[in-house]
């Protein structure tokens, strides 16, 4: 929490502002009840009418000040707080965007999404709760102190009686409900992922009829949660009254003291309704204590989940200068071996292959066997465990990750499209590309029909996540935005599953065309794909097990053969 | 300040209107029905926790006065002047049962209403599902995962939360302003014409802060849904933004996003504190009028008790 604090520092100046702005309000509401005091022993008693109006004059003075006081008070924590979540999320924003999938992978992208959003949020109402309260409570606590020893000592005894009633009675309402208070959340997110699982899960759910075992699932957390909200509510449900009661107490039990002092000739009439509002300010200021003593618990967890993620560093380094030169359109693997962080089994073992220009180097292999995996090294998204990879002649670590990736076009298997215009999110390959850039790039990808057909074609939106396209349509604007880049490599991680047979033939045609000079790696699954490549290779669990030219293979693979004879009919083979 | 558990975040802020208030209100009171009678318990409880807290600065009001006679009598020298304990002493007896009463009906009531809301809510969820279920897939193409999702968790949280809260409190404050008045009205009709008069004064400065906070907040939590958009964007699509260099770009279109939600909170939070303070300022300055008219009439003590 400290350390989140230190954020605050540009903004140490209006820090102190509002701390001198709360201190002053504060001292203008502790004065109102000894003027008060003043107005009623001196001014009704004696039915001083002129002193009531002077008097009531310096309190509305008083009063006016302490208003003014708090109005800029608030407008300079709002601003210190704001200011405060504002560099706060561009901080964790900005370290995030340096992550590597691995740190994706380790803190996971949903847990990322809530700590640079709703944790800071968090962070950003506690500091401005804090601003306004953290000042104001011990002041109004000692100056309530003082002010009501100093009108009656005794009587004070009262009150330094009730507090600790009042303290400990909170802490221990506290004490039950604050780890309720965190099961509700864990509850929370459980049901979060009973639900998410259900939405991401539920073409399956659908195919294989589990919606029973679901449903059952989903009532079983929905009742936990609401078990343990009821409870904590419950328990809740004590902090209102009993403080009421222990004020309340405490005021009958300083009229009755209060009573037998002014009969005694020790106290005053006024003096006693002002002590009664000190007390009501002091048991006040005891409670917004004990909530501070309950938020910044609170905040201090999502304080350190942004730190965490504040403090992790890329697991690997960018600091590479070489330019991407040497030898333009090809790809090396030497003997890469790569473990997934905190994996026993290597998800890639001994991977060594050369790809020139103009080449096309397939990868083939059963779901899980490390195709995704091995293109994934190539821009760098993960660091191969050992051995080296290159790209255009030159080691990936020693060139920068720009440098690398500018050289690249990735199709990533599974279509991210965003917010933004069909022409967007082309250009995203080229910002400066032309309209005649985007049409070629469009047409070789077979995009340009459905853009045309589309209302506003280039213009058109695309809603978040690409919803409002269907699967061929957004990964043959993937495409597209690769191929704008023309670049030296480019890498399809199965980027033709979606397309019919007949678009996917016309594609790889057009991109014969496009891809002379360059090395193309290629992912896929069915072997007519991959059939006219130059080079094939079987992966398994994370193993080469055949490499060759489709005929070389079907002669020699075992798995080859397995893999096409499932897909091919004898003929089409022979 | 009769609820006052420790604030959930957004709790504050004014939701998006609803289209058909109406009907979603109907709807709402179906899913209430089947627990009428513990809510009719519920109200019932609220009100005479109410009731007895109001009743409670009437009854002090009394013990205060008999004070202040006792007191004045004392100073002037009347004959069998002083203050009479035997008549405090009653008093303050049955304004400390009052005040047991009045916490102990306002415990039991939100223990019971903790149940309702939750088991609403509980009901909820379970027929959000039932029906999403129902739904043919298209719909679950047509938009993104987290939308279903936070309609799910959050905003069905959020009703339970303005249940166990609001409903009660709705109740609550009806019955505590017809009380007061009545309490000031047997008091002194005058300075319940003060008080009465102080009402719109405050509503006059009171109601422009609240339209512009209004409008602050709403901004606020579009920009706050902008934001949260992008960065949601920017994260699942973090190895395309990789791949394509899209970094600083990124960050650029953050940034506008992020500093138009600074400007707006700032706002939102500027306004939304300086409520409590104007309020008290009025506060503050009928308090000084009724001392001055208090005074002239010679019995003030009576209406210090707020
Ligand atoms: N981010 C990750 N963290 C840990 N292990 C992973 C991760 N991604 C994949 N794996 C594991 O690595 C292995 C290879 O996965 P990979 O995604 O490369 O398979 P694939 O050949 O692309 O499969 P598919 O044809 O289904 O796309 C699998 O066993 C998988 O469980
Ligand atoms: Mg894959």
């Amino acid at each position: 929490m400290i350390k989140i604090l230190k954020n605050l520092s540009p903004y140490k100046w209006i820090v102190l502002g509002v701390v001198a702005l709360v201190f002053a309000q504060s001292m203008a509401e502790l004065f109102l009840p000894t003027l008060m005091a003043d107005i009623i022993d001196n001014g009704v008693v004696q039915g001083n009418i002129p002193y009531i109006w002077r008097i009531g004059g310096w309190m509305l003075l008083v009063s006016a000040i302490g208003a003014i006081a708090a109005v800029f008070a608030s407008y300079y924590s709002a601003k210190a707080a704001m200011g405060l979540g504002r560099d706060l999320r561009q901080k964790v924003f900005k370290h995030v965007g340096q992550f590597s999938l691995q740190e994706f992978d380790e803190v996971g992208t949903a847990s990322l999404i809530t700590r640079t959003t709703n944790d800071i949020t968090q962070v950003q109402q506690v500091v401005i709760m804090m601003l306004r309260m953290v000042i104001s409570a011990p002041v109004m606590l000692v100056g309530g102190l003082i002010l009501a020893i100093s009108k009656d000592a005794r009587l004070s005894l009262v009150i330094i009686g009730a507090m600790p009633i009042l303290a400990v009675s909170i802490l221990l309402i506290l004490k039950y409900g604050m780890p309720l208070f965190q099961q509700v959340q864990k509850q929370l997110d459980g049901l979060n992922l009973v639900v998410r699982e259900n939405l991401t899960g539920i073409r399956v759910i659908r195919a294989f009829n589990r919606e029973t075992e679901e449903k059952a699932r989903m009532q079983k957390a929905n009742r936990e949660l609401a078990d343990v909200s009821i409870k904590v509510n419950k328990v809740m449900a004590f902090l209102m009254p009993v403080m009421m009661l222990v004020m309340n107490m405490t005021v009958v039990a300083v009229i009755w003291f209060g009573g037998i002092r002014i009969s005694n000739g020790a106290m005053q009439i006024g003096d006693l309704m002002a002590f009664i509002q000190y007390v009501m300010m002091i048991m006040f200021a005891l409670v917004m204590a004990s909530f501070m003593f309950v938020m910044i618990p609170r905040a201090a967890v999502s304080a350190k989940r942004i730190n965490e993620v504040l403090e992790m560093q890329p697991a690997f380094k960018d600091d590479g200068t070489e330019k991407a030169d040497r030898e333009r359109g090809t790809l090396e693997f030497e003997d890469v071996t790569f473990y997934y962080p905190g994996a026993s089994e290597p998800a890639l073992s001994h991977i060594s292959f050369t790809a020139k220009p103009g080449e096309i180097t397939a990868l083939i292999g059963g779901t899980g066997s490390g195709k995704s995996t091995l293109v994934n090294l190539v821009p760098r998204f993960y660091e191969a465990t050992s051995g080296t990879i290159r790209v255009n002649g030159v080691d990936i670590r020693e060139a920068s990750q720009q440098e690398i990736r500018s050289k690249i076009g990735f199709v990533p298997q599974k279509s991210i499209l965003f917010t933004g215009t069909i022409a967007d999110n082309i250009r995203f390959g080229k910002q400066e590309a032309s309209q005649a850039e985007l049409d070629q790039a469009a047409s070789v990808a077979q995009a340009q029909e459905f853009i045309n057909r589309m209302e506003g074609s280039y213009a058109a939106q695309i809603e978040q996540g690409g919803s409002n396209l269907s699967g061929g349509q957004k990964q043959r604007l993937s495409i597209a935005r690769a191929l704008i880049r023309k670049p030296d490599l480019y890498i399809f991680d199965d980027s033709f599953s979606a397309l019919d047979y007949k678009t996917d033939a016309k594609l790889r045609k057009a991109l014969k065309n496009e891809t002379k000079n360059a090395t193309v790696l290629l992912v896929a699954q069915r072997v007519s794909t991959v059939v006219d490549a130059d080079r094939i290779l079987v992966l398994e669990k994370g193993r080469v097990v055949g490499m060759g030219t489709h005929d070389e293979l079907l002669e020699s693979n075992e798995v080859y053969r397995e893999i096409a004879l499932s897909q091919l009919s004898e003929e089409e083979i022979a | 300040m009769s609820q006052m558990g420790p604030p959930r975040p957004g709790a504050s802020m004014p939701a998006e209107k609803a289209k058909d208030f109406k009907g979603t209100f109907r709807r709402l009171v179906s899913y209430l029905k089947p627990r009428w009678k513990k809510l009719a318990a519920v109200f019932a409880v609220a009100i005479l926790s109410t009731v007895f807290a109001i009743v409670g600065p009437k009854i002090m009001g009394m013990a205060i006065t008999e004070l202040f006679e006792g007191a004045y009598g004392q100073l002037q020298g009347v004959p069998g002047g002083g203050i009479d304990f035997g008549v405090i002493g009653q008093i303050l007896a049955v304004l400390a049962g009052l005040y047991v009463f009045s916490s102990l009906f306002s415990y039991l009531q939100q223990y019971m209403m903790s149940t309702v809301a939750q088991d609403t809510v509980y009901d909820l969820r379970q027929d959000v599902n039932k029906k999403l279920e129902k739904l043919p897939l298209e719909y679950f193409d047509g938009r993104p995962n987290g939308e279903t999702l936070s309609r799910m968790t959050n905003d069905i949280d959020t009703i339970g939360s303005t249940l166990q809260q609001s409903l009660t409190q709705f109740i609550t404050s009806i019955v505590t302003l017809v009380g007061i008045l009545v309490m000031m009205l047997t008091i002194s009709p005058l300075l319940t014409l003060i008080a009465v008069v102080s009402l719109p004064l405050s509503l006059f400065v009171i109601g422009p802060i609240l339209k512009r906070s209004q409008k602050y907040f709403s901004s606020q939590q579009k920009n706050l849904g902008r934001l949260n958009g992008h960065v949601e964007e920017m994260y699942t699509g973090h190895q395309v933004v990789k791949a394509f260099g899209h970094e600083a770009k990124s960050n650029e279109q953050f940034d506008a996003v992020n500093e138009e939600l600074y400007n707006a909170g700032r706002k939102a939070q500027f306004i939304s504190g300086i409520i409590m303070p104007m309020m008290s300022l009025i506060g503050n300055l009928s308090y000084v009028l009724i001392s001055i008219v208090g005074g002239g009439a010679r019995y003030p003590a009576r209406h210090f008790n707020r």
